[in-house]
């Protein structure tokens, strides 16, 4: 029997911001959103553990409460309670670790927390080294395979030069790369199933923390401006292939690049 | 109060420390280097006269290889003696779960990725991409600690002189309980390296097979440049070991060709430090074509050859 908590996050669709053309700024409120690519991934191989060892699948998300959208999609997809703990504000990732770590200890005990490896927007990557850190329990990050027998789990971490296996016993907490699964599409009666779930709400004050602020603020969000020449040389014609060619070497030679 | 320096990567412990030199002009103490691992102890001669007043070498055998709780405890004893109140770091994967850790421990302020770092009257104010690299978002630290971790390249290196005193350190790790059963290395491609090269060649899923990929290995090396592709190429079909774009490698080259690419966000940030795009796609309406100087509208399989023929000719003289 396995355990589970999963942190979902209710994040922007990236491919689809909505940028105020003057000031570059990103309009929030208008950018579509989800839960997180790699998130899923986490919340799936929680499902598969579940499904091949029994146990529990706990969702949480830490966001606004339209993220309920998220929470429905989670029990579509097979987990077993749902939470929101509802916040308006951007925060740190040092005060989401200090909510969901607050989370675990008064909904717990659990054999497994997963992640994803990053956030699809905020793409920081260290929320859950920083909830391992305030348990006290291991991490074993971006792991793109795993396995789980007898209260310990194997797994294969994807790091900068290499695959690093590691084995800890439970509980421990796990962030999943992308390449770990293909997650599951709930199928219809699933999803008007879960439409009939509960999402829990707690409040930041009912999980008893004091007042916590962001040792990180973010005072300014931009849209790059692309300031690439975009010169464009159409050579879907073959015959002018070479005259083509010919032109971008010149280009590259006068930008000093060849 | 000192300031602690720590990478994973030798040759970058110069960038680090010009890093280093801001915050102890802004705040004072002493500039302390980290080491973890008894590879890394072999090169402390390389890093000794960067203006460390200290460094620290921790070679105990379970800091051979990564063991992020392991190495979480080196770090945490450092920062413990000495009084650390700023720790600065490259920015890769391993170090992003590193400074989660200590982040948490030592309840600092962590801003990972930065591309710009300044103080201003004693306020650490720091830059980094989000939303895939679409945008840049500026951060401030409150508090009076920092965990900073900093791309490759954003500080240049610049070193001193002076010796350090060095510090050889073993700490007992019999309370570790993540066990690092096995370590793999990536494939190391012959020659240069993706993110340290002048010329990159990129492809994408426009190429259509492994073979395939010789033109951009052809092009690199007359060019005396890397080859790379996008995630699909290297996750998914397994055709190179690693991959460009903000879950791979970052590049900064002089000149970058993409091709084949469509230019999705979490590719394009990976390629913003480079000086020259160019894309050949045969799509005109490819997003890659906005991120790039020189577009080339037309099908790569005749744009390579073409290219790599007439570079060739130039290069031969
Ligand atoms: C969390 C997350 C992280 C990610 N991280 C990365 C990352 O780090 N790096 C990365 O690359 N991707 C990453 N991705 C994937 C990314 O979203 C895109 O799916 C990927 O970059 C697309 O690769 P592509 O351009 O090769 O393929 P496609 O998008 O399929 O584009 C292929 C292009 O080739 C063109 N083409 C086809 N045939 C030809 C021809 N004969 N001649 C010329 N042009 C041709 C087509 O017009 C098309 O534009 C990530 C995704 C997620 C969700
Ligand atoms: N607000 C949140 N609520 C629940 N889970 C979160 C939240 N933010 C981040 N996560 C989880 O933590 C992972 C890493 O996030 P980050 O460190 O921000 O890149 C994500 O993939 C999510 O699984």
């Amino acid at each position: 029997m396995v355990r589970t908590l999963v942190g979902i996050k209710y994040s922007l669709q990236v491919e689809n911001l909505s940028i105020d053309p003057k000031t570059r700024e990103i309009l929030l409120d208008e950018t579509p959103k989800k839960m997180g690519d790699m998130d899923k991934r986490a919340l799936e191989e929680a499902i598969r553990i579940k499904e091949k060892h029994g146990g529990e699948v706990v969702v949480l998300c830490i966001g606004p409460k339209e993220a309920n959208k998220i929470l429905l999609e989670a029990y579509a997809m097979g987990a077993d309670e749902a939470y929101l703990i509802p916040v308006e504000e951007f925060h740190d990732t040092g005060f989401i670790a200090n909510v969901f770590s607050k989370f675990y200890e008064s909904k717990g005990p659990f054999d497994l927390v997963m992640l994803g490896g990053a956030s699809t927007d905020s793409f920081s990557g260290t929320l859950g080294a920083r909830i391992a850190s305030l348990l006290n329990i291991p991490i074993i990050p971006f792991v793109s395979k795993l396995d789980v027998e007898n209260n310990e789990i194997t797994a294969e971490s994807a790091l900068d030069d290499g695959k690093y296996t590691y084995k800890s016993k439970m509980p421990v907490v796990v962030t999943v790369t992308l390449e770990i699964n293909e997650p599951r599409i709930p199928k219809l009666k699933d999803i008007l199933r879960a439409k009939r779930k509960k999402i829990n709400e707690l409040s930041v004050s009912d999980l008893g923390l004091g007042e916590i602020s962001d040792l990180v603020i973010t005072t300014d969000v931009k849209a790059y401006e692309e300031k690439r020449k975009q010169v464009i040389l159409d050579a879907s014609d073959p015959s002018k292939l070479d005259e083509v060619i010919d032109k971008l070497i010149n280009y590259l030679k006068e930008e000093g690049v060849l | 109060m000192s300031i602690l320096i720590y990478s994973d990567k030798i040759n970058l412990y110069g960038e680090l420390i010009s890093a280093g030199k801001l915050f102890k002009e802004g705040f004072g103490g002493e500039i302390i280097g980290l080491v973890i691992g008894a590879n890394n102890a072999d090169q402390v001669n390389n890093i000794a006269d960067l203006g460390f007043s200290k460094i620290l070498v921790y070679s105990s055998e379970g800091l051979n290889n990564y063991n992020p709780v392991a190495y979480l405890k080196a770090l945490q004893e450092a920062i413990g003696e000495f009084n650390v109140k700023y720790v600065l770091m490259n920015s890769s994967y391993k170090n992003k779960i590193l400074s989660g850790l200590i982040a948490s421990k030592i309840n600092a302020g962590l801003i990972v990725d930065v591309s710009k770092l300044e103080l201003d009257n004693g306020k650490i104010i720091a830059e980094r991409p989000v939303y895939s690299g679409k945008a840049l978002a500026k951060e401030e630290v409150k508090g009076d600690k920092a965990v900073l971790l900093i791309k490759p390249g954003v500080f240049k290196a610049r070193g001193e002189g002076g010796t350090a005193e060095v510090i050889q350190r073993t700490i007992d790790l019999s309370d570790i309980t993540l066990e690092l059963t096995e370590f793999v290395p990536k494939a190391v491609e012959e020659g240069i390296k993706l993110d340290e090269a002048d010329v990159v060649i990129g492809g994408g899923r426009g190429i259509r097979k492994k073979e395939d990929l010789e033109m951009l290995k052809e092009l690199a090396s007359i060019l005396g440049g890397a080859w790379g592709v996008t995630r699909p190429l290297a996750a998914d079909y397994g055709w190179a070991s690693e991959w460009i774009g903000i879950s791979g490698v970052s590049i900064r080259p002089k000149l970058y060709i993409a091709a084949g690419i469509s230019g999705q966000p979490q590719h394009t940030s990976g390629i913003r430090e480079s000086k020259i795009i160019v894309a050949i796609n045969k799509d005109s309406e490819a997003p890659i074509f906005k991120f790039a100087d020189y577009g080339v509208i037309g099908d790569l399989y005749q744009v390579l050859p073409k290219l790599i023929e007439k570079l060739k000719k130039i290069k031969e003289g």
